[in-house]
């Protein structure tokens, strides 16, 4: 929501603090403002209002009482005209299917004109909120939400009375019939499903709006308007929720109503938008007024023991302190003894339970109150059955194994999502092994980068199937181009398979769920929810080690080359190795030794070393020219060498 | 020489942590718990008491499952709550270590599937007060010094009072740098104490017993502890990533 920092002042006779100020105040006690932005002359506040308060703080009002409370000012009554309580249902009929809407309110208003534009104060204050102007009766309505909470709607009375055979507004609300149309103020046609919440004429049973969400187009007002019916209804939340999902609009005026609207804000939103008419348009006339309030809700009474705020927040708060709070949010308070029967004000519904005050109390006194406080000791030693668990994955990277983590999203599977995040895997994975399979293909393209000659995985995670959810295993290998070592791979999952098997005494093979085998790439896959892991003896690789933190990897292609060079008896690898480095750019990224040997030369001992060298740039893709340069300058610098020699 | 078999597997760096965590959570006598990753609505949802077609489901974008009307992927680890508390009697200490879903666009600081570390502590005298003990203790066991908490007023249905929680930024001790903005603090997740209507729903007596829970993203944490600044680097598979740690 967001908040004017010029129209919370009107509501305060003493200046504001600044916008940041009010913003840090209400982020520790009220609700969190995302940002504060300047606009014009003025501030406005991004305030994050979550559904708890969205009943009262969808509202420019609502929030200026929580500056109030926060910032310690003294709120003015928002400047209403009261009216008279009339009950004008001979020219105003309202009709209401039971449990559609508490209440609704109708004033027929003329001696408008709606050709004029909104005045100076009026357009900056939209602007400035991000609405646009449209024209001087509608902007009111809009505003008039924007300050108390309360959607309005105006109809364009002598369209209404177009609309009905005795030539009178008429306002029924109930449900639409399926494939019913309506054409809302923006000229959109919707076809409604049934159960969609509606306003139409009586008995005519003529379409006026998607009630709570948007008017219709037959009785919107325009520019040559001159008379109005002015509406302000409480409708039934959940019905609108459902009329606003059916038909996929979502509106300012929806949301509201969806989180729940006290009945009684729609007299208020009613009475303020008659101030600023009567402003604008000083001889309009209040032709009818009916105002159709079917239930009014009694007021109930909340108990609180005052011993129970301090036993939830853990911090002591005298019973005289609590009053006072509850007070100040508006609450009527009766003390009985320990307990204080408190009535909340009308405009906070969210306010239901002891721990709704509580939180209140807690938040207003100051959270930062709260001292810390350890919990009981209560000695427990990690759970044998966590720790088997965790000991295969310390198995599996002894063996060279890593650890990937893969998501349950897949092209194929038995279980399919109603409403995927992407349309080419709207599927659970129902094995591992498709994961797998990706990562060491993908791997196995780094294979000189990160030294490897066969890329080992594992995964262990959630899959589903028809049947069920399980919890399975995964291990590939593949062989890299990378590779000099030749292994068998079908011997190597053997013995991987019975070094499990001795510790857990449990035969993977028995719970072997799948197995691929390709060119270089061996993959199994064990069901771990039927093998028993108990072992008698074992210990768990210690996680009391500090972590390391993440070093950004270069996302450009990397480029190999080979070097083998002869050199004097004696000389070690760490000495050629040096060489390299030192002669070439930081571009190298990697120095792997892969053959050594010797020979005698021409009557003295030689040993040859070879070495793979990977470069690598972060700033670019390095081209081989430049590679090129580079190397000749290491060869040139080893033959200057006493007895190095390039080979 | 190298040879190929010198090469050591990695662990994922969200399994270290996890072990680090449990480790933390174990020694303050919280055991582990575990639960489905696919819930049906009524555990996800109306137990934490999220009633059907109240606003606060919008809260958490839904994965439904296909011809499986009240079949949803768990949005939030919060339903093992339930689970426990109907299976276990008071006091009760857990941690929940699990994947969840969300039905979000991704980006480097948000997945449509993470990991959730949630913690419920149940009794009869758990207080706000406890709360912010136990997570001072495990955000100074897991930063290795020491680091304030506070509270800001929240809401989530499952809890009330509801908080967010801040953690003094462990980068610059409150300072002020860049990694927190400038405010010294860094938002890390949501709590409270444990709404009686959940416990209620799990057949806990509220009168008698009350408590607190926590939830938080552990890739969250885990991109503060090992400063990753892409959250999609997890589940990329990759080695370069994962054999840095």
């Amino acid at each position: 929501m967001l908040i004017s920092r010029n129209i919370l002042q009107t509501f305060f006779d003493k200046p504001l603090p600044d916008a940041r100020e009010i913003a840090r105040e209400l982020t520790m006690k009220s609700f969190e403002v995302e940002g504060v932005e300047k606009v014009g002359s003025d501030y406005i506040l991004n305030v994050d209002i979550l559904p708890n308060r969205a009943s009262d703080c969808l509202s420019h009002y609502g929030v200026a009482r929580e500056v109030a409370l926060v910032c310690a000012l003294d709120l003015k009554e928002l400047n209403t005209s009261s009216l008279v309580a009339e009950k004008d249902s001979e020219s105003l009929p309202i009709t209401i299917e039971p449990d559609t809407a508490y209440r609704f309110i109708a004033v027929s208003l003329s001696e408008l004109d709606n050709t004029i534009e909104s005045p100076e104060w009026l357009k900056t204050a939209l602007r400035a909120l991000g609405e646009r102007s449209v024209s001087p009766i509608v902007d009111i309505t809009n505003y008039v939400m924007l300050v108390t909470g309360q959607p309005l709607h105006a109809y364009d009375a002598d369209k209404l009375k177009r609309l009905s055979k005795e030539a009178k507004p008429s306002f029924h609300v109930g449900f639409a019939e399926l494939d019913e149309t309506v054409r809302t103020l923006d000229g959109q046609d919707h076809i409604l499903e049934e159960a969609t919440l509606l306003i139409r004429t009586a008995p005519e049973g003529e379409i006026l709006g998607l009630a709570g969400i948007k008017g219709g187009e037959a009785t919107a007002v325009d520019e040559r308007t001159k008379r109005i019916v002015l509406e302000a209804a409480t409708f039934n939340r959940t019905l609108v929720r459902k009329s606003a999902q059916s038909t996929k609009i979502h509106t300012s005026a929806s949301k509201r109503f969806e989180n729940g609207i006290p009945p009684e804000l729609a007299r208020v939103g009613i009475e303020y938008a008659l101030v600023l008419l009567k402003d604008l348009f000083p001889s309009n006339v209040i032709e009818a007024l009916n105002d159709n309030y079917l239930e009014k809700s009694d007021a109930f009474l909340i108990e609180l023991d005052a011993e129970h705020v301090s036993r939830l927040l853990g911090i002591s708060i005298e019973k005289t302190e609590q009053v006072t709070l509850l007070e100040k949010l508006g609450c009527e308070v009766e003390e009985k003894g320990s307990v204080l029967n408190v009535a909340p004000p009308w405009y906070r519904p969210d306010l239901k339970r002891d721990v709704d005050l509580v939180e209140e109390i807690g938040r207003l006194s100051g959270y930062s109150a709260i001292q810390a406080e350890s919990l009981t000791s209560l000695p427990l030693s990690l759970s044998e059955e966590v720790k088997r668990k965790e000991l295969l994955r310390d198995v599996l990277t002894e063996k060279g194994y890593s650890e990937i983590i893969t998501r349950s999203f897949r092209e194929d599977g038995d279980v399919e999502l109603e409403n995927p995040l992407a349309k080419n895997t709207p599927f659970l994975r129902t094995n591992l092994l498709g994961g797998i399979e990706d990562a060491l293909k993908f791997n196995s393209q780094h294979a000189e980068l990160l030294e490897l000659e066969y890329v080992r995985l594992f995964e262990i995670g959630t899959v589903f199937t028809h049947e069920k959810e399980s919890v399975r295993l995964a291990i590939g290998i593949q062989k890299t181009k990378n590779a000099r070592t030749k292994i068998s791979l079908q011997k190597e999952f053997e013995e991987l398979r019975q070094e499990i098997h001795e510790l857990y005494q449990a035969s993977l093979k028995n719970h072997l769920s799948g197995s691929v085998e390709k060119d270089g790439m061996l993959m199994e896959e064990y069901t771990l929810d039927t093998i028993d892991f108990s072992t008698k003896d074992f210990s768990l690789a210690d996680s009391s080690d500090s972590f390391g933190t993440f070093k950004q990897f270069s996302v450009y292609p990397y480029i190999l080359r080979d070097i083998a060079v002869w050199t004097p008896e004696g000389t070690t690898a760490e000495t050629v190795e040096s060489h390299i480095r030192n002669n070439l750019s930081n571009e190298l990224q990697v120095v792997t030794l892969f053959d050594r040997f010797e020979k005698e030369i021409e009557g003295s001992k030689k040993v040859s070393y070879a070495f793979r060298l990977v470069f690598q740039s972060f700033e670019k893709t390095l081209s081989d020219e430049e590679i090129n340069i580079q190397m000749s300058a290491l060869e040139k610098a080893f033959s200057a060498i006493s007895g190095y020699e390039v080979r | 020489m190298q040879t190929d078999h010198a090469n050591e597997g990695h662990l994922h760096p969200l399994t270290s942590l996890s072990r680090k965590i449990v480790t933390i959570f174990t020694d303050l006598g919280f055991e582990v718990a575990s639960g489905p990753e696919m819930e049906t609505e009524e555990y996800n949802f109306d137990k934490l008491n999220v009633p059907k077609d109240h606003p606060s489901r919008d809260m958490q974008d839904t994965f439904w499952i296909k011809d499986k009307p009240g079949i949803v992927l768990r949005t939030h680890t919060s339903p093992v709550q339930v689970r426990f508390m109907e299976n276990h009697k008071p006091p009760l200490r857990i941690i929940t270590l699990g994947r969840v879903f969300r039905n979000e666009a991704t980006d480097a600081t948000h997945e449509a599937q993470f990991s959730q570390l949630e913690g419920l502590a149940v009794g009869t005298d758990i207080t706000l007060a406890n709360l912010k003990a136990t997570l001072e203790t495990f955000f100074a066991k897991l930063f290795e010094k020491e680091i304030n908490v506070r509270f800001r007023p929240s809401f989530f249905p499952f809890v009330e009072p509801g908080v967010e929680v801040d953690m003094e930024c462990f980068s610059c001790s409150g300072k002020g740098c860049s990694l927190c903005k400038q405010t010294g603090w860094i938002e890390m997740m949501g709590a409270g104490m444990v709404h009686p209507a959940v416990l209620e729903a799990a057949g806990v007596d509220s009168k008698t017993y009350q408590g607190f829970a926590f939830g938080v993203g552990l890739e969250r944490i885990a991109m503060a502890v090992f400063q990753i600044p892409d959250l999609r680097y997890f589940y990329s598979g990759d080695l370069r990533f994962i054999h840095q740690f």
